[in-house]
């Protein structure tokens, strides 16, 4: 009987939740539309076998996630993003990190001519910056070559070389992004209050140990911010310089997640296959994202205030 | 406020009465129809233009809206797709001759050949093109499903400055692929540059093609059978591979960089689509020069064709017959003349190359394009691997030749990839 007849409180309760969906109904919408359900859409299509015109989608049960998980090429993307992960880490935290170090370091003059320098490459698009790179990495009168060929050298070959095809891609990226990541990665030094950094300083804490006690650990949510978008770049951002530069050759050493599951929707038409390969992805970062938060719960220190 | 009600009702009769009406109007009646190409303003938009403009001279009832479609063939092929899930197909598009086989088997359309009782003309239209090219839209059965309207083939460009320093004469190109080793290996000594290219695709393999089935190869044979691990295919890939691995006259690069490479004079010779003749003729800075792409000694040449063909994809019949008369247009004597001159395309229309009142002149003015054309009598169509399956097999294809020319065994490596054909293609 109490049950049924809700208490005022409970009523008041109701409301509340009411005005607060009623409030958040926009960006729901949005979210719906745009997000959950082609997610949704994505998770029949993953069960199907269609080519985008036909009329028919045939529903072929687990087929789909059976040819993805024994087909050599799923592993193979999946090493190569993995590897681009950790070469954009060193790239684009590491470096910029250090980087960062060294212009707090420098007069309020030189850190900002360092700072538009560094940061210029982030308004070129990827796509031209790709066209750039693969003049400057071509072997035969690019200008590395070029370069090498003046001391005498041989020229390295790179787009077509399985051991180093992904380094002209890893560049790119870590052109185009190293300047960003700095500007962030300043801002958040520059956030770790004047009071902190002198009372460390009378206790000893100078220098590196300053940096390593505590300046990084209060910065440690700009870097896990950094860390997450540089992760889901190996996946997303390296996409044009792959499609521009190498089209995921030679012998697929270059191709990474997001690169096959457009190859096989939109040059080979095998919508379902792709849909499936998008859904294995979704569930490997839902893993990561779980890993993520906890890390952040572990290590790092949201400042109390 | 009610005259208001009152306009509105009769404004959206009256529209509705409209619509009805062109659902029945006979196909001559005015008709607007819609036409995707992949001519960008560097790449023969101007071309596409010209031809509209003079079109709507001649046949005012027929409005022409053209669309440009970023992604050249593929882009187009995508955006197609979309629309036609859509239920918005356009009247009419372009189709590359790789996907040629995907569209008649995989796309609604409405083939060309259904013309065929509807226009007296129609055998005079399909005679109309240079002897055997209008099979290039017909399938396996005979029906014509589209017809030919851009067309290149492989031309051997050569770099005249890099012969004469490495004491070859400009005049006597290789004629043979074993000629073009040969003259390969002497720029390489002597120069130091690169002697050769041959054009390659992250896409799709129409070169090869050209390189085994004039060596008597095939890919995929009559009977339907894969013929990658044969051994006129085994003979081909293995002078490719030694032309790189042993000669090292052959630069294992990408396609752009072999590009870049042969402009920049470092490059002696670049087997590549006559499409690019009017990009070199622009950049090159040495003295450029074209011969046919070679044979094999003692071999029918047989020459893939590049390009694209023309289909008809609207969806009533009003917009279907206009654009059948579009493409009429675009392929007779007047249309191809204004298509060649803005794109250094080759003519599909029979004569119109020596004829006076058309191309001629131009033919004569650049005797570089004398090349291409004296190729088309060996030209066969462009066959890329059918089926739903088909893209992905010209796949294992490419990784083979990436694997050939990194060094990697011939024979078993195509062996390997027949394999993996066999599970694709059947």
């Amino acid at each position: 009987m109490n049950r049924l007849i809700p208490k005022k409180e409970n009523l008041k309760k109701t409301g509340h939740a009411l005005t607060g969906f009623l409030f958040t109904l926009p960006a729901l919408t949005g979210f719906t539309l745009f997000v959950y359900r082609p997610l949704m859409e994505t998770i029949y299509l993953s069960f199907h076998d269609w080519n985008m015109v036909s009329r028919t989608k045939k529903f072929i049960g687990w087929d789909n996630y059976k040819e993805i998980l024994t087909s050599d090429s799923f592993y193979q993307a999946l090493w190569n993003t993995g590897v681009y992960a950790i070469w954009l880490i060193v790239f684009i935290i590491f470096l910029p990190l250090l980087l960062s170090y060294g212009l707090t370091r420098v007069g309020k003059w030189e850190r900002n001519l360092y700072r538009i320098t560094l940061f210029a490459p982030t308004v070129v698009s990827l796509g031209i910056a790709s066209v750039l790179f693969v003049w400057i990495f071509n072997p035969i009168g690019g200008f590395i070559a070029s370069v090498i060929e003046m001391f005498g050298g041989i020229p390295l070959n790179w787009t077509s070389s399985l051991e180093r095809a992904k380094t002209p891609i890893i560049t790119v990226v870590a052109w185009k992004s190293l300047g960003y990541n700095m500007v962030l990665l300043l801002a958040g030094i520059g956030a770790v209050p004047e009071e902190v950094k002198q009372a460390a300083e009378i206790d000893g804490a100078v220098g590196l140990k300053l940096w390593r006690y505590i300046i990084l650990p209060l910065i440690s949510p700009t870097i896990l911010t950094v860390f997450v978008l540089t992760i889901s770049m190996s996946a997303e951002y390296v996409f044009t310089p792959i499609h521009v530069i190498t089209g995921g050759g030679p012998q697929g050493v270059t191709t990474n997640v997001v690169f096959e599951i457009y190859r096989q929707a939109f040059q080979w038409f095998r919508v379902g296959l792709s849909s499936t390969f998008s859904v294995i992805v979704l569930g490997i970062f839902i893993a990561l994202l779980g890993f993520k938060i906890k890390l952040s719960e572990r290590i790092v220190s949201y400042e109390e205030r | 406020m009610k005259k208001a009600l009152l306009i509105l009702i009769g404004a959206f009769v009256s529209v509705s009465m409209f619509a009805a009406g062109a659902k029945e109007a006979p196909p001559t009646g005015p008709v607007t129809i819609e036409y995707w190409h992949i001519n960008s303003a560097t790449f023969g938009e101007k071309a596409v233009v010209n031809s509209v403009n003079r079109f709507q001279e001649l046949k005012p009832n027929i409005k022409v809206v053209h669309r440009f479609q970023q992604g050249s063939y593929g882009g187009l092929l995508q955006n197609l797709q979309t629309a036609m899930a859509a239920g918005n197909p356009p009247a009419m598009a372009q189709i590359g001759y790789n996907n040629l086989l995907f569209a008649m088997h995989e796309l609604p359309h409405t083939p060309i050949g259904n013309f065929s009782k509807e226009d007296p003309q129609y055998s005079a239209f399909i005679n109309g093109f240079i002897p055997g090219l209008a099979d290039l839209g017909k399938d396996a059965k005979g029906v014509q499903h589209a017809v030919p309207y851009a067309l290149s083939v492989p031309v051997l460009y050569y770099n005249a400055d890099l012969f004469k320093a490495a004491g070859l004469d400009p005049d006597k190109p290789p004629v043979t692929w074993e000629e073009l080793r040969k003259a390969a290996k002497q720029i390489r000594d002597r120069t130091g540059e690169y002697g050769v290219g041959l054009q390659i695709s992250t896409s799709n393999n129409w070169l090869p093609q050209t390189l085994i089935e004039s060596n008597g190869g095939r890919f995929l044979d009559e009977k339907g059978e894969i013929g990658v691990s044969r051994p006129e295919v085994v003979e081909a890939y293995a002078f490719w591979q030694q032309l790189a691995v042993v000669d090292k006259s052959l630069p294992v690069v990408t396609d752009a960089e072999q590009e870049q490479a042969f402009l920049a004079g470092r490059l002696g010779m670049y087997v590549k689509t006559s499409a690019s003749m009017a990009n070199f003729i622009r950049q090159a800075k040495f003295t450029l020069r074209t011969a046919v792409v070679p044979g094999w000694a003692g071999k029918q040449k047989r020459i893939a064709v590049g390009g694209n063909a023309l289909f008809i994809f609207g969806k009533d019949a009003a917009q279907q017959r206009a654009a059948y008369e579009f493409i009429k247009f675009l392929t007779s004597k007047e249309g191809q003349t204004i298509w060649v001159l803005d794109t250094g395309y080759l003519p599909v229309a029979a004569g119109v190359a020596d004829d006076p009142n058309y191309l001629k002149e131009y033919f004569d003015r650049n005797p570089l394009t004398k090349a291409a054309l004296a190729q088309l009598p060996h030209s066969v169509p462009w066959m890329p691997f059918p089926g739903p399956r088909g893209q992905q097999a010209e796949q294992v294809l490419i990784e083979a030749r990436e694997a050939i020319l990194g060094g990697a065994p011939v024979q078993p490596t195509l062996i390997t990839a027949t394999e993996r054909l066999k599970a694709l293609l059947r």
